[in-house]
């Protein structure tokens, strides 16, 4: 790359992953850490820290594809352009699911 | 339309060039002046499209680079093209589109306690590293020792041999596709127990090649029993030593003393010598347990490094007692010479490497990150003692930096503070299981024996309860969350008699320590990859 510097392991794998190199689903085919996602309820996976930045990657990517990309928008409500505020009351998944908004009746 | 916004990132400047440390990922990355841009527009401004960035930065006279380093950076995921859930916006807006936005409680029935579900860990987990005390007594009365003499508050007592190989074959038995495994001789003093230690060890070295595994013995002593039988057979059995040793007799007999009072520093030095000189196989290391008071890390470091120790290793007292709990200013001056002498071990190896500096740190302000009114300190102990040259042989001498140049160089990213309960297990005299081995002696801990096994529904329980007590919500704004993941049970249960309480004493301290390390890890990265390579293989 040529404005950002791979300086650790992390940083290479992420780099390589970028390139191509690395399979994307070959995480789910290891014998990963148990509990990468610690609990599952209600509907709302949550990483050791109860937050949702650690989760392994395709949960993840998955639920910020939804809430920005809109691919699957009939599940989180789109983030970025119509619903700023969504997921602001809920940094703690596990404390505070009950208040993530959802959007009744929407376009 | 793709919109971009910054991911939760720690930044830092070595040498003059700007570095972030992606807080979920663990990536550490440099940046140009390009990516920079990028970053320091995306920043507080949530949902940015590449227009608004490039009219932003054509309005500054800047523009070469940028679409390709904001794609850089998305794809090294310090930019998320999306709504990343770390983003907290400034405050809520209004929704722009048709839908109402409401909230989840006002429609549903609150369920239990989403902890309680039935969801559950995925058990069992295989075990690497089992801790066995083979002796519950001491023959020091260490005045700071947290198992209160060796005894862990029960009666003084030696583990049956046959009980010490059943552990080795629980833990050959139950540590699934891991080929190496590792067992440790712990107490007490396990040097009271040489029985088991020998039966241990030779039932082991029997079972690897049936078992197709390497089991990695060790041993924690204090050293003042070693003979040079012992050492011997140390030494061929490739076991692993460490000794806790607290540095020159007058720091050491302070608190390291035999039941009559006597100071153990000059009855243990022949031993050390003894050990030091014939053990051949693996390095010797010496582990210093800091109280208060400090002292001069310096000189400690110096004289056992002195004495012939490979490495040394410093870790503050376990204990909430007064006497020997480091103060706010002792856990200053401890992260402070800890870092100078982590600057040093680096600058002795790459004398001439740029971006190398003396620490910044300043002391510490308070010992949580969300600040408490406590006054800052105002000791700068002087470093003697220390002698850069004796530094300069391999392996990198100060384990508390090497352990952390390697765990920042992985980017390590972990779910829980350690392995207790899961990877590694303590065994108590008596057989007993528990999450490690200095939890020995707390029932309510147990997770099963020996004999019949781990419990499941204990070890389930014990991790419903991590997750359940919501010790890592303070956690949720620093940036070493994944690096610390809320810290030592131990200690939590030592300060607040609660394992899975908040363990926010130290939180300060290691951010401030974990910073210093990112610093010479990125300036021997940047500048001496080949000796930082080194450094780690060692």
């Amino acid at each position: 790359m040529k404005h950002v510097k791979a300086i650790n392991l992390r940083a290479q794998a992420l780099e390589a992953r970028a390139k191509g190199e690395l399979p994307d689903i070959y995480a789910l085919q290891m014998q990963l850490p148990m509990s990468c996602s610690t609990v599952f309820d209600p509907g709302w996976e949550v990483d050791g820290m109860f937050g949702l930045a650690g989760l392994c990657q395709p949960m993840e990517n998955d639920l910020y594809g939804c809430s920005a990309d809109c691919w699957w928008p009939a599940q989180v409500p789109d983030e970025l352009v119509n619903y700023p505020g969504w997921s602001d009351q809920c940094s703690a998944a596990v404390r505070d699911w009950q208040k993530i908004k959802f959007i009744q009746g929407g376009p | 339309m793709s919109r971009y916004q910054l991911k939760e990132a720690h930044e830092l400047v070595v040498d003059g060039k700007r570095y972030l440390f992606g807080v979920s990922t663990g990536a550490i990355l440099g940046m140009d002046a390009p990516a920079a841009r990028v970053v320091d527009f995306l920043k507080n401004r949530p949902g940015v499209s590449v227009q608004e960035l490039a009219a932003h930065l054509e309005s500054e006279g800047e523009t070469g680079g940028t679409q390709e380093a904001l794609e850089e950076l998305v794809a090294l995921e310090v930019v998320g093209s999306g709504g990343a859930g770390e983003w907290r916006g400034e405050g809520a807006e209004e929704p722009k589109g048709k839908g109402k936005i409401a909230s989840l409680s006002a429609c549903t029935p609150a369920p239990s306690h989403p902890c309680t579900s039935s969801s559950q860990p995925r058990l069992p987990f295989p075990v690497r590293s089992l801790v066995c005390h083979i002796a519950r007594d001491c023959n020091l009365r260490c005045a700071y020792c947290y198992a209160e003499g060796g005894s862990y508050g029960q009666e003084r007592a030696l583990m049956d041999p046959e009980m010490t190989c059943r552990s080795v074959d629980f833990l050959l038995r139950h540590s699934g596709g891991n080929r190496r495994i590792s067992f440790t001789f712990f107490g007490g003093e396990p040097l009271l127990n040489p029985q088991a230690l020998r039966a241990a060890v030779q039932y082991g070295r029997a079972q690897e090649e049936r078992w197709g595994k390497e089991i990695d013995f060790s041993l924690t002593t204090n050293a003042t029993l070693l003979s040079e039988e012992t050492v011997r057979f140390l030494s061929e059995n490739r076991i692993g030593v460490t000794v806790s040793l607290d540095g020159p007799a007058a720091i050491n007999d302070r608190m390291r003393t035999y039941p009559d009072g006597r100071g153990s520093y000059q009855s243990v030095l022949p031993q050390v010598r003894l050990l030091l000189d014939h053990h051949r196989t693996r390095p010797v290391a010496a582990r210093v347990t800091v109280t208060r008071g400090v002292g001069d890390l310096g000189e400690i470091f110096g004289h056992l490094r002195g004495l012939g120790f490979s490495q040394v290793g410093f870790c503050p007292v376990s204990t909430r007692d007064a006497r020997y709990a480091l103060s706010l200013e002792d856990l200053s001056s401890f992260l402070e010479q800890l870092c100078h002498l982590a600057w040093r071990c680096i600058s002795v190896r790459v004398p001439e490497a740029k971006g190398l500096q003396e620490p910044s740190f300043q002391g510490l302000e308070s010992l949580e990150w969300a600040g408490k009114d406590l006054p800052a300190s105002d000791s700068h102990p002087t470093r003697s003692g220390y002698n850069p040259e004796e530094a300069a042989g391999r392996p990198l001498p100060l384990s508390n930096l090497a352990n952390l140049l390697r765990e920042l160089h992985r980017g390590e990213r972990r779910p829980y503070p350690c392995g207790a309960g899961l990877g590694l297990l303590g065994v108590g005299v008596d057989g007993e299981i528990y999450p490690c081995h200095r939890f020995a002696g707390s029932p309510d801990l147990s997770l099963g024996r020996i004999e019949q096994g781990l419990d499941l529904g204990r070890q389930t329980a014990f991790f419903q309860r991590v997750h359940s007590t919501k010790r890592a919500e303070k956690c949720l704004e620093c940036w070493i969350r994944y690096l610390c993941a809320g810290g030592c049970y131990f200690e939590s249960y030592v300060r607040h008699g609660d394992p899975f309480a908040p363990n926010l004493d130290y939180c300060r301290w290691l951010a401030e320590w974990i910073e210093e390390g990112l610093r010479l890890y990125v300036a021997l990265a940047e500048n001496r990859p080949g000796i930082l390579m080194g450094l780690l293989e060692d």
